[in-house]
């Protein structure tokens, strides 16, 4: 059985049992059943398969007189200035991000307070999380005790979530936590109501005792 | 000093899996694949530049899925029919158990039966598998549906080749202004 390394252009891997295939049998058009696990797969090799870019040795350039050289070592010649900040920046402090090359300064910046939307791995929703409090009762009517928790809850998630910024793709949805804050103001007044209830009867029993 | 947030678009095909619904969504120079579970998402991203293969590979989940449904479903109907049809040939009191029996179970062999109904309509399942420059194979939670798939591959395709195609950025020529 011949396994294919991941990057070599003459065999790709089987994605599901990674038995070496010919690359220029797979057609987007038409599927053939990998000889191994009988796997049918059809797909597209793009430029980069057949070319790989050079890597590059790792090393950068000593730089002559009258080079660019790179902010954070001197003795390098520069290759590319950050898209960021603009500092020059050997091929050591190279940063790429999809098109784009940072400096590591602006790289690191970015890791931690969701500066750069290309570094950015999860989201809260907060609007969601208002609604989903706010239509709790609805679907769990069961577990009743626990609406007195979800009302303020669904208020607070509208509230403290409405400059928070929403999903990557759809962006942020406020009229999702509009009927979520409706929704947790209804569940408040509800159990205002029903403690104003209790409290009315209590009393009426009281006095007529 | 946050920068811009890309504006996305959608691919065709979604999936639904342990990590919750899938999508895929594209941006000027990345794919971006987005798992969301009710009040959380979370994101991969795949630079344009970096896809060098995708392949779609058929599965048998929806097969399994028909099995199963297809079972629950038939089996069903064919109980409540046996009950019902028992029960015309039943006495008194055990008619009317049978009949209890047979109305209780129909909604069940119904609902599977639908679920059978909806998932053969979805066509044939298969797994996405994108390949990167820099780290192999990765497994794609959407699309999991054989037309969808290739819809998501036929509109990659030529932004992928295009972004493959474009130069890359030229070194720097000028002496810097330190």
């Amino acid at each position: 059985m011949s396994v294919a390394t991941p990057l070599d252009p003459a065999v790709v891997a089987c994605p599901a049992c990674g038995f070496g295939l010919a690359p220029e049998t797979i057609r987007r058009e038409n599927e053939i059943a990998c000889p191994h696990c009988h796997a049918l797969v059809s797909g597209e090799f793009f430029p980069v398969f057949w070319s790989p870019p050079a890597t590059g040795s790792g090393l950068a350039d000593r730089a002559d007189d009258g080079d660019a050289v790179c902010f954070f070592h001197p003795e390098n010649r520069a290759a590319l200035s950050c898209d960021r900040c603009g500092r020059f920046v050997c091929t050591v402090c190279d940063m790429p991000l999809g098109a784009r090359h940072l400096c590591p300064t602006c790289l690191s910046s970015g890791l931690g307070a969701e500066k750069l939307p290309e570094l950015i791995v999860r989201r809260f929703h907060w609007s969601n999380s208002a609604l989903l409090a706010g239509l709790l009762p609805l679907v769990a009517f069961f577990i009743w005790p626990v609406f007195v928790v979800t009302g303020p809850l669904a208020i607070f998630c509208a509230l403290f979530g409405w400059k928070r910024p929403g999903s990557l793709p759809r962006g942020r949805r406020r009229w999702v936590a509009v009927i979520g804050l409706v929704l947790g103001v209804v569940q408040l007044a509800v159990w205002i109501g029903l403690i104003g209830m209790f409290a009315n009867l209590f009393a009426n029993s009281n006095s007529s005792e | 000093m946050s920068a811009p947030e890309p504006t996305y678009r959608k691919l065709p095909g979604r999936g639904l899996g342990w990590s919750g619904f899938a999508r895929i969504w594209i941006a000027e120079e990345h794919l971006l694949e987005v798992n969301s579970l009710l009040v959380s998402e979370r994101y991969r991203r795949f630079f344009l530049r970096d896809i060098s293969a995708l392949v779609i590979r058929r599965t048998k989940v929806g097969l399994a899925w028909n099995i199963v449904h297809g079972v629950l479903g038939g089996g069903g109907a064919l109980l409540a029919g046996g009950l019902w049809w028992g029960s015309a040939t039943a006495d008194q009191g055990a008619q009317e158990v049978l009949q209890v029996l047979a109305v209780m179970t129909s909604p069940f062999a119904a609902l599977f039966l639908v679920l059978f109904s909806i998932n053969l309509l979805l066509g044939p399942t298969c797994r996405c598998h994108l390949q990167t420059t820099t780290a192999g194979w990765h497994a794609l939670t959407a699309p999991t549906r054989l037309g969808p798939a290739r819809r998501f591959l036929a509109r990659l395709a030529p932004l992928i080749e295009a972004a493959q195609a474009a130069p890359a950025p030229p070194p720097l020529a000028t002496e810097p202004s330190r």
